[in-house]
């Protein structure tokens, strides 16, 4: 997008940049200016206001210096030391006189001890001083009666005043009395002041200025003016003894206050004191300087302003002249004159635009003349390039060059090349030529204008031998070819000029004119020579061309020959890739059987052991039934057939629960058959038969209501007595074999269920919602033979849902992980089963503590055919087909390993992974 | 191309306010060298600049500042530390003392500062002839030679290493070391100045002497200082010997710093926002010396009896306008070694009449015999207002019955002829110099210093118990045991009572506001170095 600029004319900016500089400098100075005058002058008040404070407070001090003389001339009076020392009635009379000499204040005397003597108000007015004296106990009176001679400014409530304590002695400096001189700092002071001064002056009491003014301003009525607003802001800087200033209003005029402390002897602040100056005519100053600088700053501005337009329009003028002609002569008008005649850097740029101009129009000219020549140039040459037959080429450039030059003759000569591709520069062949009549007009036919060239082979076989070319302004002068040439109706200028093309000649062109036509010059000749180039170029591209052609049909059929071999080969390799497929299914296969093999052994071995235990079994349970058979006969014999039915009915009974009880240690059958012994003596049983029976009794862990019970049957002989508790014997053993089968076969009936349910071979392999978990147990119980004693397996199984899973496949997953732990461990370790849910997905840890995977081999595991273990002892396939399974599940298998702990990792989507469509 | 242009148009803006600013500025120039600059007003020219040939407080003011010592006073205090030597090393027997000169020191017209200058500077003054051992042409002579008697031989024994050697082991050397007599001065200034050298001091210190002409005498800092340069930039003293005028001149602005301003002036600069009044106790005595050697003073009961006549009551409250204590002895309390009531004389005229008029049945006194009372007329900074000090005095001893006639004077004439013993009594006083008690009660009381014509004991007492126990006192090095023989000195002078003791003054220096840093040391003077102008 175009950036909107505003645009403005070079003379308002100009009179706009003027404008501005005269303004600023003007405003500045006006600004400058005033602050200088406003501050000058109230720097001017302010110094004013200074100097007369401290003139103020130097004739307040003078004033109050003056007490203190007075008071030390009044005590050094004869008349009052005589007064004192002789008579002390007559000292009022003696102050009167005296007073006289000194100013108004009041005046008093103590004699030496201090007691008033005589007091004297000078002035006569008696409210000026009313309650102002002292007596012989104020520090003024005390003081003069150490011989102490001291003036000081005391505060008395709102007043100040000042006191002048001196001591009289007499001519030998013996203490006959003491003067003080009481005067008010009043309004009457400060109009003294006032009258020195020149400036309104307050005096007031407390360091605070907390009290009302003694001021010397009278109001328009005449009156005292006693009260005003305090000087807040400046109260402390006053009370910590500084001087201080501000402007205020009194009476409705404006004054300039300073303030300066008045200390007493101690130094502390008594009061304040302060001038007023009447700020009126600073005011006046103020406003008329203001005035006249905002009139002389309006003026200058005016007349910048003025000089401005005039000088914008001066500088722009020519500008303007000289901005019309560069537009027009940008837009093509080089006629355009620039009419500036102004000698400074404008009329210098307009002379030199219109040297430029000129400069401009030359140089279009001959860009013009150059341009039609390029134009010529650029058709030949595009005219040559368009073909590629050589005879066209040939043509081409001899039609070119003729309409170019405007030529009468033009032939063109190539260098036989014979068949190795060597040529002989001498001789040449016509390519092509071009003639006209004398009446200008072409002539057609070939033949004609070959015969009218002839003559000038010879002249293009020199040409050619020497390399280089040839012009000639008129062939009739011509020493050797003049006849050739004229003959051929050359009888104007001629050049001959050689084609070159990689530094070998490639033939000759030889162009003429009539003796009417102008001589060729030296652009005619460059232009030739970039013909002849071109042409050489043409030519060796049409000769190429012809080559590639002949080539390119030559690799064609090498091609066709090729393609028919090359797909012979793709059949060949498309066989044996699908051998290859095959193969790679039939070791996949291999493995699963080989897993199915280890499967079967595992098998095999538990059902084995069992079947042991069944066949060991059933051969003694033959052995006792039979035994039985024959003993039932017996008992008849001993018991009759009541006894008997009654002895087999009882030891049926209780067989089955002697069955279950285990075997009992041989310390615990002497003790027992002991005990055992002693219940048979005292049924009655003879001590033999006791004996004979007590060990076997024992050894069947009976208990006494059975030897109770069977006591009646052993009442006989030893050997009677033996015989029914063997054939008791005999019973349990029969229920013990039973039991022992049955035990057996559920046992062969566990590992047949686990089977079916590992191998799923009653279902169709389809991804189902399975408990992983329930896979891994059955996989344990396949495996069970394999985990030795020394092999601990700890299970941490979270609560997993269902993922759907082709769970035979998955199941051989486990089996090889599960395996490959056990395998790593030797017999000896823990393998940890750890699930966990995760990503919405589970996650089936198989973690063992054995020597863990070297990095080397770690990066191999989950190649095919990568095995650890010996040649025949696996196929390298396992965890190869893990990771196929897992990822046939969409799933991930990882491992991590290091000594002591290794572990694999299988993770497992929750839904369906994208190699279910697969 | 518009760019350059309205960046050249804001430069020459920038350069119109520029020149503006400096228009409306121009009034404000950088600080006038009238700062650096302070002036003193005070009561009395110096008399010459030869600080071995000065006793008078303004001469030694001015020889303070251009002028150093082997050793010096820590500032504040009287203990002695090192100035122009670095180190210093004495014998076993206290009699050699080897210094060793600060390295890198020159004096202000450029001579290096070295062992031959400082052998210089005391040989001139202690051997009589010694070339520039000059004549007493100018009123000036080699006073203090007497407090340096002691010494044996000063010689340069390296470039840089000075041995001076002792009569006896002296303990008050060290601080007489300190003392402005024997600064070093330029050995060549005095081969070129001779006789005038006096008028053209050329020192080490912090100021150089700059000239000295109708009572003016300016000092310029010395840029080459090897201390602590000071803050002023020069230093004029002028004498104003009217106290009124000095005051009006320090009102207005024409002094800086005044001294000896009237006692009842001094309230009224106690009162002025514009001006300081500074105090501090002042290291003097004022005092009547009783001329010992003459009658009636030669009877010590007579001297006894006038100390009893004196009320210094009206001289400190109207003479010093209460800036003063009144002396029991010449000890002012702040020495050490002070015994209090070592005159103890209480003021009792009518004993003290008694006592003379039994005298003149005795014969000793002729009550109608006129006694000379010599007074200077100049102040003094330990007798601001001696007239008027003098007038009570007089009229105390009047009072007792005898005949007083003032004798005043300016006071270079007044020193000249107590030391020649003219005055029956006189009106004095003393400023310690080195903080010792020594320089109190040896220079003034000693019969070493009665010498006719440069006696500082101007009661010209002769007491051989006190010059035993005097001498005693210097030669032992440890202070508790000079404080005690000192304490029986102070006793035994009280007793021989040859002077009236007055007062110890106060010092009050006025100073206008603007001037800071105002610092009294012990020995009353204002120390310049630290000075400065608001």
């Amino acid at each position: 997008m175009r950036t909107w600029r505003f645009r403005l004319r070079l003379r308002h900016k100009l009179a706009a940049s003027l404008v501005i500089a005269a303004l600023l400098p003007v405003l500045v100075a006006y600004w400058v200016g005033a602050s200088v005058v406003l501050r000058g002058l109230e720097r001017g008040l302010r110094a004013e206001t200074e100097k007369q404070l401290s003139v103020g407070i130097n004739l307040l001090l003078r004033d109050i210096e003056r007490l203190g003389h007075e008071a030390t001339h009044l005590s050094s009076r004869k008349d009052l030391v005589e007064a004192l020392t002789v008579d002390t009635t007559s000292t009022t009379e003696v102050l009167k006189v005296e007073s006289q000499y000194l100013h108004a204040a009041l005046i008093q005397v103590s004699d030496a001890t201090g007691e008033i003597v005589a007091r004297l108000n000078s002035t006569g007015s008696q409210d000026r001083f009313a309650g102002m004296g002292v007596t012989s106990a104020s520090p003024a009176v005390q003081a003069g009666l150490t011989y102490e001679r001291r003036v000081t400014v005391e505060r008395l409530g709102e007043s100040l005043m000042v006191r002048a304590t001196a001591p009289i002695v007499d001519a030998k400096f013996r203490l006959v009395g003491v003067v003080v001189l009481t005067v008010p700092l009043d309004g009457l002071f400060a109009d003294q002041l006032k009258a020195s001064l020149g400036a309104d002056v307050l005096i007031i009491a407390g360091p605070n200025a907390g009290g009302e003014p003694m001021m010397s301003f009278i109001d328009d009525r005449g009156a005292r003016l006693s009260t005003w607003n305090r000087p807040g802001g400046l109260v402390s800087e006053i009370s910590q003894g500084h001087r201080a200033f501000e402007n205020r209003s009194i009476l409705g005029n404006p004054y300039t206050l300073g303030y300066a402390p008045i200390r007493d002897l101690e130094g502390q602040v008594a009061g304040v004191f302060a001038v007023a100056l009447d700020r009126a005519p600073v005011l006046e100053a103020r406003k008329s300087a203001t005035r006249s600088l905002a009139l002389g700053a309006a003026g200058a501005f005016v007349f910048a302003l003025g000089l401005a337009g005039l000088l914008s329009r001066r500088i722009a003028r020519p500008l303007q002249t000289l901005h019309h002609g560069a537009i027009a002569i940008a837009q093509g008008d080089l006629e355009q004159k620039i009419s500036v005649t102004e000698g400074d850097e404008i009329g210098d740029l307009a002379r030199a635009f219109s040297h430029m101009t000129t400069a401009l129009k030359e140089n279009q000219r001959r860009l013009a003349a150059r341009m039609r020549e390029i134009v010529a140039l650029h058709d030949a040459g595009r005219a040559v390039s368009s073909v590629i037959e050589t005879d066209q080429v040939l043509r081409k450039v001899v039609d070119s060059v003729a309409r170019v030059l405007h030529l009468r003759v033009c032939a063109l000569w190539l260098v036989d090349q014979n068949e190795e591709g060597t040529s002989d520069p001498t001789r040449l062949l016509l390519g092509a030529a071009r003639a006209k009549r004398s009446d200008m007009r072409t002539i057609g036919s070939k033949d004609v204008v070959a015969e009218l060239v002839g003559p000038l082979r010879s002249l293009a076989e020199d040409v050619a031998a020497s390399r280089g070319s040839l012009r000639f302004e008129d062939m009739r002068l011509h020493p050797k070819h003049a006849k050739a040439a004229l003959s051929a109706t050359i009888d104007g200028s001629l050049i001959a000029s050689v084609l070159e093309r990689k530094g070998s000649v490639v033939g000759v062109i030889v162009v003429g004119r009539g003796a009417q036509a102008r001589a060729f010059s030296d652009a005619d000749e460059n232009l030739l020579s970039t013909f002849a180039d071109q042409a050489a170029t043409a030519i060796e591209n049409a000769n190429l061309y012809a080559r590639v052609r002949r080539f390119n049909e030559e690799l064609e059929a090498k091609v066709q020959l090729r393609t028919i071999e090359l797909q012979a080969i793709n059949d060949e390799l498309g066989k044996t890739i699908t051998e290859l497929k095959e193969t790679q299914a039939q070791l996949t296969l291999s493995e699963r059987l080989a897993g199915l093999g280890q499967l079967v052994a595992g098998v095999a071995h538990e059902i084995n052991s069992p079947s042991a235990a069944i066949r060991g079994t059933a051969d003694t349970l033959a052995d006792t039934v039979g035994r039985l058979s024959t003993r039932q006969t017996r008992l008849l014999e001993m018991l009759g057939p009541k006894g008997a039915h009654d002895l087999v009915e009882y030891i049926s009974e209780v067989a089955p629960a002697l069955s279950d009880m285990r075997r009992v240690s041989p310390v615990k059958v002497r003790r027992a058959s002991k005990q055992i012994g002693d219940t048979l003596a005292k049924r009655h049983v003879q001590p033999e038969t006791a004996t004979a029976v007590a060990k076997a009794l024992a050894e069947l862990s009976a208990d006494e209501e059975l030897v109770t019970h069977l006591s009646p049957y052993l009442e006989g002989s030893a050997s009677d007595g033996r015989f029914v508790v063997d054939t008791l014997t005999d019973y349990v053993s029969v229920h013990r074999s039973t039991r022992t089968i049955q035990d057996a076969i559920r046992r062969i009936q566990r590992i047949v269920g686990s089977l079916k349910s590992y191998s799923h071979l009653d279902q169709e392999a389809a991804r189902a919602e399975a408990d992983v978990h329930e896979g891994i147990e059955n996989t344990l119980v396949i495996l069970e033979y394999q985990l030795s004693r020394g092999i601990v397996v700890q299970r941490k199984y979270a609560a997993l849902p269902s993922v759907p899973v082709y769970v035979d496949e998955l199941n051989q997953v486990w089996t090889n992980l599960i395996h490959n732990a056990a395998q790593a461990l030797g017999g000896e370790g823990q393998i940890d089963i750890e699930t966990l849910v995760r990503n919405d997905g589970i996650v089936v840890r198989i973690i063992d503590n054995g020597p863990g995977i070297p990095d080397d081999v770690m990066k191999r595991i989950f190649e095919p055919f990568f095995t650890t273990k010996a040649k025949g002892e696996g196929t390298g396939l396992g965890l190869g087909i893990v990771r196929q399974i897992v990822d046939k599940h969409g799933g991930k298998v990882t491992c991590e390993s290091k000594p002591g702990r290794t572990c694999f990792e299988v993770w497992l989507p929750g839904r369906a992974g994208s190699e279910e469509r697969a | 191309m518009y760019t350059a242009l309205v960046i050249g148009r804001l430069f020459s803006g920038l350069a119109w306010l520029v020149l503006l600013c400096c228009l409306a500025c121009g009034t404000k120039g950088p600080p006038t060298d009238e700062a650096a600059t302070l002036i003193v007003g005070r009561a009395a020219d110096a008399i010459g600049l030869d600080p071995a040939r000065v006793t008078d407080n303004e001469s030694v003011e001015i020889c303070a500042q251009v002028y150093e010592s082997l050793l010096r006073y820590r500032t504040g205090t009287t203990e002695v530390e090192a100035a122009l030597a670095v180190a210093w090393e004495v014998s076993e027997d206290g009699r050699q003392w080897d210094f060793t000169l600060r390295e890198g020191v020159t004096f202000h017209d450029g001579t290096p500062l070295n062992a031959e200058a400082v052998v210089f500077s005391f040989r001139r003054q202690l051997d009589e002839n010694h070339p520039y051992h000059l004549t007493d042409s100018s009123g000036l002579d080699f006073g203090w030679r007497a407090n340096y008697k002691n010494i044996v031989s000063v010689e340069a024994t390296g470039n840089r290493t000075v041995r001076i050697t002792i009569d006896r082991k002296f303990a008050p050397f060290a601080a007489n070391l300190a003392m402005f007599p024997v600064a070093i001065v330029s050995p060549s200034a005095v081969k070129e100045w001779g006789e005038e050298y006096y008028r053209h001091p050329v020192g080490t210190g912090p100021f150089a002497f700059g000239e000295w002409s109708d009572g003016r005498i300016v000092l310029e800092r010395n840029a080459h200082y090897w201390g602590v340069l000071p803050k002023l930039a020069r230093l004029i003293f002028k004498a104003i010997p009217d106290a009124r005028q000095r005051l009006v001149a320090l009102e207005s602005g024409a002094v800086d710093v005044a001294y000896s301003i009237l006692p009842d002036e001094q309230q009224f600069v106690t009162l002025h926002p514009e001006l300081t009044l500074y105090r501090a106790p002042a290291n003097n005595v004022s005092y009547v010396a009783l001329n010992t050697q003459k009658a009636p003073f030669d009877d010590v009961r007579v001297r006894q009896a006038v100390n009893r006549a004196i009320n210094r009551e009206p001289v400190v409250k109207l003479a010093y306008q209460g800036m003063a204590i009144p002396a029991e002895g010449a000890l002012p309390p702040t020495q050490w070694g002070y015994s209090p009531k070592s005159f103890d004389y209480a003021y009792d005229p009518m004993r003290a009449r008694d006592e003379l008029e039994a005298l003149v049945l005795e014969g000793v006194l002729d009550p109608d015999e006129e006694i000379a009372f010599f007074v200077a007329t100049t102040p003094r900074p330990y007798l601001p207002n001696p007239g008027m000090v003098a007038r009570i005095v007089k009229s105390n001893l009047e009072e007792v019955g005898l005949r007083v006639r003032l004798v005043e004077q300016e006071f270079s004439s007044h020193l000249e002829e107590l030391r020649r013993a003219k005055h029956h009594i006189s009106l004095m006083g003393w400023v310690g110099d080195n903080g010792d008690p020594d320089n109190y009660l040896y220079v003034l009381f000693d019969k070493d210093n009665a010498k006719l014509g440069r006696a500082r004991n101007l009661s010209f007492l002769v007491d051989e118990p006190l010059h035993t126990l005097l001498l005693e006192a210097q030669q032992s090095s440890e202070r508790a045991t000079r404080s005690e023989i000192y304490k029986r000195a102070q006793s035994r002078i009280g007793a021989l009572a040859p002077w009236i003791p007055l007062v110890h003054s106060q010092i009050a220096v006025v100073a206008r506001a603007d001037v800071l840093g105002i610092e009294i040391s012990p020995a009353g003077q204002v120390l310049f170095e630290k000075v400065e102008r608001r």
